[in-house]
């Protein structure tokens, strides 16, 4: 019963470590050379502690609120609530609180501080596009977001980015004030002060960057480890890789019109296979590319027949 | 006339070496096949269709009589029967009715050939190979899944894709694509761009007598 699909992550344990580890060592760095530099640095951790708090107490609400979604009783929409009892009786899971989003952008998201607490939300419009057998594998995706808690660890992977970010906007002003009261005072600190503000922002803006994109990494990670989950749960990736191309719109690449007609456009077939990977925009991105997910899930499904 | 039919048959004509790949592409299958059986319960039909252009002229109609010729000349050696028919599109399909896959993958590569010799290359569009799932008896598959499915080889690109319409209607079973695609994509040259997998509605399969 090994097969592939089915083995435990490991490698995504030893990347988050990983990522946490060069993420605090990073934020220490940070810190000590402010630190070094003599920064009010009691005011900052405050503030930024209270923000980070507060993001993260009312992070599902926020998310709720900001993308209009309303939570649904079992009345409103009973095949939504029916089809996520049937996954989570399967795989022994929460029933998580269902909401829907009136808009016809088809998407799906997961919220919440922890898994009893946590809400799936769907869009109207994903309803609409997908039949039950995607909108399963979706679900499954959401599921598997909440079962491997991405939404703490998001939060608390961007607290270092986050954290770093004020530190930085402080630092600058702080640094801009404590150069400038250097100079009333005699011009005593002037040089180092100047020097001193470059090296600290040169290292704050290193370290937010690198932080952003270990984020960015970890979040493309973590949705393949969703794709996953979500075709053990369903048992058939494929219809995951159906919805996820309906959802990107890639379905409505494959053609409906027929060969014979369109054999006369020569120009059908001399498009090159596009095989150039946009490597930077890929860095940036919170997504992996469709294309290679479906790929992965394809392969899922290869090794399940 | 018939000295160049028997020399088809030999090495000269049926495996020579080609500047395309249309050959090993073809013949991908005659090993892809027992991937789809074993993994998918997909059997070849042992039936398939090739696409070509109608050209006027007579250079065009004796090049289909060589086929012919061919054909029924080496009837014994391939076990096939075949049938030409027209479509409303204006193409001229050549269709093969063999014992085993390696009977039509043979007969399809050999009528390739002499379309080719005679300069007719742009005007072949497509080969179409047709597969149905076995049905075991305590299989409870819906009916859909018991509809033909088909791998399309184009031969511009020289590349297979999938096409499993859905029945009486013009549209596609896109998951059982998918899968078709999961499973096979690797063993037989493979189009990686959905965007050029055109289906091609209504083949004339049912004309032919099974």
């Amino acid at each position: 019963m090994s097969r592939p699909w089915q083995r435990r992550d490991n490698g995504l344990t030893l990347r988050m470590i990983m990522s946490f580890v060069i993420l605090t060592l990073l934020y220490l760095v940070f810190l000590g050379v402010l630190v070094y530099l003599g920064v009010g640095f009691i005011p900052i951790t405050i503030v930024a502690s209270v923000l980070i708090i507060a993001q993260w107490y009312f992070s599902d609400k926020i998310v709720l609120w900001s993308s209009g979604a309303k939570v649904v009783t079992r009345e409103q929409f009973p095949e939504l609530h029916g089809l996520v009892e049937r996954i989570v009786a399967m795989n022994n899971l929460p029933k998580p609180k269902i909401a829907v989003i009136n808009s016809s952008v088809p998407n799906a998201f997961a919220t919440g501080k922890s898994q009893r607490s946590s809400v799936v939300a769907v869009t109207t419009g994903l309803m609409d596009i997908l039949d039950s057998e995607e909108l399963e594998g979706v679900i499954g995706h959401e599921l598997t977001h909440i079962r491997n808690r991405d939404v703490l660890v998001i939060t608390l992977a961007s607290l270092f980015s986050t954290v770093a970010w004020y530190l930085m906007q402080f630092g600058f002003y702080g640094g801009l004030y404590g150069g400038g009261m250097g100079g009333y005072g005699g011009g005593r600190d002037r040089g180092g002060g100047g020097g001193a503000i470059l090296i600290m922002l040169a290292v704050a803006a290193v370290t937010w960057l690198v932080s952003f994109l270990v984020i960015r990494a970890i979040s493309r990670y973590r949705e393949f480890a969703a794709d996953r989950g979500s075709a053990q749960m369903t048992g058939k990736p494929v219809q995951l890789a159906n919805a996820l191309m309906k959802i990107s719109g890639t379905m409505q690449r494959v053609p409906n019109r027929d060969l014979r007609k369109v054999e006369g456009l020569n120009a059908f077939f001399i498009i090159p296979v596009n095989s150039g990977r946009q490597t930077i925009a890929n860095l940036f991105s919170t997504h992996p590319p469709v294309q290679m997910r479906v790929q992965k899930l394809l392969e899922m499904e290869a090794s399940m027949a | 006339m018939i000295d160049t039919f028997l020399k088809k048959l030999g090495k000269g004509g049926l495996y020579r070496k080609s500047d395309d790949h249309r050959e090993e592409g073809i013949f991908s299958l005659s090993s892809g096949y027992i991937t789809l059986q074993t993994k998918l319960d997909l059997t070849s039909t042992n039936r398939c269709g090739i696409c070509i252009k109608n050209v006027n002229g007579t250079y065009f109609s004796n090049t289909i009589e060589e086929v012919q010729e061919f054909l029924r000349i080496s009837n014994s050696e391939f076990r096939t029967k075949h049938i030409l028919i027209n479509d409303k599109y204006g193409y001229l399909w050549i269709m093969i009715k063999g014992i085993s896959i390696e009977d039509i993958l043979v007969a399809s590569n050999g009528i390739a050939d002499v379309i080719i010799d005679r300069g007719f290359k742009d005007q072949m569009l497509a080969a179409v190979f047709e597969f149905r799932k076995t049905v075991s008896p305590n299989s409870n598959l819906d009916s859909s899944q018991l509809e033909p499915q088909f791998l399309i080889f184009n031969y511009k690109r020289e590349k297979f894709y999938p096409f499993v319409p859905l029945a009486s209607q013009e549209k596609r079973h896109s998951d059982l694509e998918l899968v078709l695609a999961s499973i096979i994509s690797k063993e037989i040259p493979w189009e990686t761009d959905m965007s050029v997998w055109y289906p091609m509605w209504d083949m004339p399969f049912n004309k032919m007598r099974t």
